[in-house]
């Protein structure tokens, strides 16, 4: 007994000893900072040591999925939290408010205006709910005190302060969702040093209340991922019952062409050429599982968020409010 | 005696018989070949016209109409209230096995047919209306219920060449245009929606008159309970 019993001891000891040499304190974050973009030391420390630990964002982040909004439930439930009546007149609204600006975006970076009014939908209700956490606070919160993820967080922050840095905002000042996304399109701030841009000419790269430069954002994020114009989202199939599991158990990319999954067991009628790339999306609805085929487009909404789920409510919303319009 | 002597008178009477019969016969053979009655065949006749028939019979004069005079337009409107009673406001009496023992046959429940307001014998499509002509969706309107597809039939084909997703507002009728818009509408809860036919309805079963996709049928509150008393419209 007293063997097994030291055995764990060191096992513990040393689970926590690996554990604790990953992580990365707060004052190593901000020696890295300042030896690699010149940060002043004392400035950063300041900064940090006025951010707050939120102990409401780490409960979301270690809740059970049951009690998500979204996460692991079946499709026909999601679908009801994103395609609903309230949405798709919404949609209308903002579409008709912002008529103008969307058609510039659609004209200059080939993404549909229908996607655009979408995903902002999905996203925070056509901005009404963009966030209302300190964006530092919650970037801390994650980068120091949640491991499984601080080294995306941490990159997060950094990008964060340099961002503010470079756009002369105040980084105490600029409100967020829990996971630190910013604005009416809910950027990150890598993607928004990468993909936001000023899409009304005031030199300001507002996406917090600036519906155009949130709106081209967007369009302009899209086709940054390789968004192709003209072509279809998804499309429905059929697959042989005896190859369902092989053609699932692929990659979540649309790596392999139309040739390849029909020879696998795809039965595809519709009339896209064998050399399309295309993934299978299989959805539980109320009646039985049913299936999709994605395309490249479809890939693209997934760079927004890695959801099937997410992505197909995002184009069935944009179908439903244009068929509304 | 006696006896031969009818012997010999049948076997005279025979013999005579049998000579008038082939005289008869002889007769005929030498008419048929001296005057031959069927016609020679004119090959330069133009096959396939018509027959010439010299009986009255055929010469028969035929009756001619009044001249028509072409339909006026009328100044209703093309919406018309469907002549429909709902069967709220009038239900179906209670079957009393003892006033109406003729209702209940093979144990199914037979509608008098002098109750006209029970779905069976409401008008159907008005008489104005004609398939294949584009015009005429408008004035279109029937009554009837709904089939409803199935979920293994999400990714086949459709007549139109469309694939049906089970999600698209799409359905399939018998006769109306292709890509034509209709608005269906359920008559005892009034929800509607603005369904596509993109898909031909072949089994044309007498109650059925559109089959509805999965989305158009949650949009009427069809799932649960599929047979209620569907309006189509035009649009």
């Amino acid at each position: 007994m007293n063997k097994i019993k030291l055995v764990t001891l060191v096992l513990i000891l040393l689970s926590s000893a690996i554990l604790n040499a990953k992580v990365i304190t707060q004052e190593e974050f901000i020696d890295n900072m300042v030896s690699k973009h010149n940060f002043g030391k004392l400035y950063l420390t300041k900064l940090l040591g006025k951010a707050k630990v939120k102990s409401s964002i780490l409960k979301i982040m270690f809740r059970p999925a049951k009690k998500s909004k979204g996460k692991g439930k079946p499709w026909y439930k999601y679908r009801k939290i994103f395609v609903n009546a309230k949405k798709i007149k919404g949609g209308v609204k903002f579409w008709n408010n912002n008529a103008a600006v969307l058609q510039r975006a659609e004209t200059t970076f080939g993404v549909p205006a229908k996607i655009i009014v979408a995903i902002i939908g999905v996203e925070t209700i056509y901005g009404k709910n963009t966030g209302g956490f300190r964006v530092l606070d919650a970037l801390t919160t994650l980068a120091f005190h949640y491991p499984r993820r601080a080294d995306y967080f941490r990159q997060e922050l950094e990008n964060y302060l340099i961002l503010t840095h470079e756009e002369g905002m105040d980084p105490l000042q600029q409100k967020g969702s829990y996971a630190g996304a910013m604005g009416i399109g809910q950027f990150m701030p890598s993607s928004f040093r990468n993909y936001a841009i000023d899409f009304d000419g005031d030199n300001k790269r507002n996406i917090w209340t600036n519906n155009a430069d949130a709106i081209g954002s967007v369009a302009n994020y899209f086709n940054k991922h390789g968004w192709q114009t003209g072509k279809p989202v998804i499309a429905a199939t059929k697959i042989r019952t005896n190859s369902i599991k092989k053609l699932l158990a692929l990659d979540f990319a649309p790596k392999y062409t139309l040739q390849q999954l029909k020879q696998w067991g795809l039965l595809y009628f519709g009339t896209e050429p064998n050399y399309t790339n295309g993934m299978i999306i299989d959805l539980k609805t109320k009646i039985g599982t049913a299936y999709w085929l994605g395309f490249q487009n479809y890939y693209v909404i997934t760079r927004y968020n890695r959801s099937k789920h997410y992505a197909m409510a995002v184009y069935q919303l944009a179908q439903e409010i244009e068929n509304a319009k | 005696m006696l006896n031969n002597i009818f012997k010999m008178l049948l076997l005279g009477f025979v013999v005579v018989g049998c000579s008038i019969n082939n005289k008869h016969s002889s007769d005929h053979r030498h008419d048929r070949t001296t005057t031959p009655v069927a016609p020679a065949i004119d090959y330069n006749r133009p096959r396939y016209s018509e027959p010439t028939y010299n009986s009255p019979r055929y010469n028969r004069p035929t009756k001619r109409l009044a001249p028509v005079a072409p339909a006026k337009r009328s100044n209703q409107p093309i919406y018309s209230k469907p002549n429909y009673r709902s069967p709220k406001k009038r239900p179906l009496k209670k079957l009393a096995s003892s006033s109406a023992p003729n209702r209940l046959k093979n144990n199914r429940y037979e509608p008098d047919k002098k109750n006209i307001s029970h779905p069976k014998y409401l008008k159907q499509p008005s008489s104005n209306y004609a398939p294949n002509k584009p015009n005429s969706i408008r004035s279109y309107i029937a009554e009837g219920y709904a089939a409803q597809y199935k979920l293994a039939e999400n990714g086949t084909r459709t007549t139109s060449g469309k694939i049906y997703d089970m999600y698209n507002m799409t359905a399939a009728h018998v006769n109306l245009p292709l890509m034509s818009n209709v608005m269906v509408k359920n008559l005892r809860t009034g929800s509607t929606v603005i369904v596509t036919i993109n898909d031909r309805l072949y089994q044309n079963h007498n109650k059925n008159i559109i089959k509805l996709s999965y989305a158009a049928a949650n949009g009427l509150n069809l799932l649960k309970n599929p047979s209620q008393l569907l309006e189509v419209r035009g649009l």
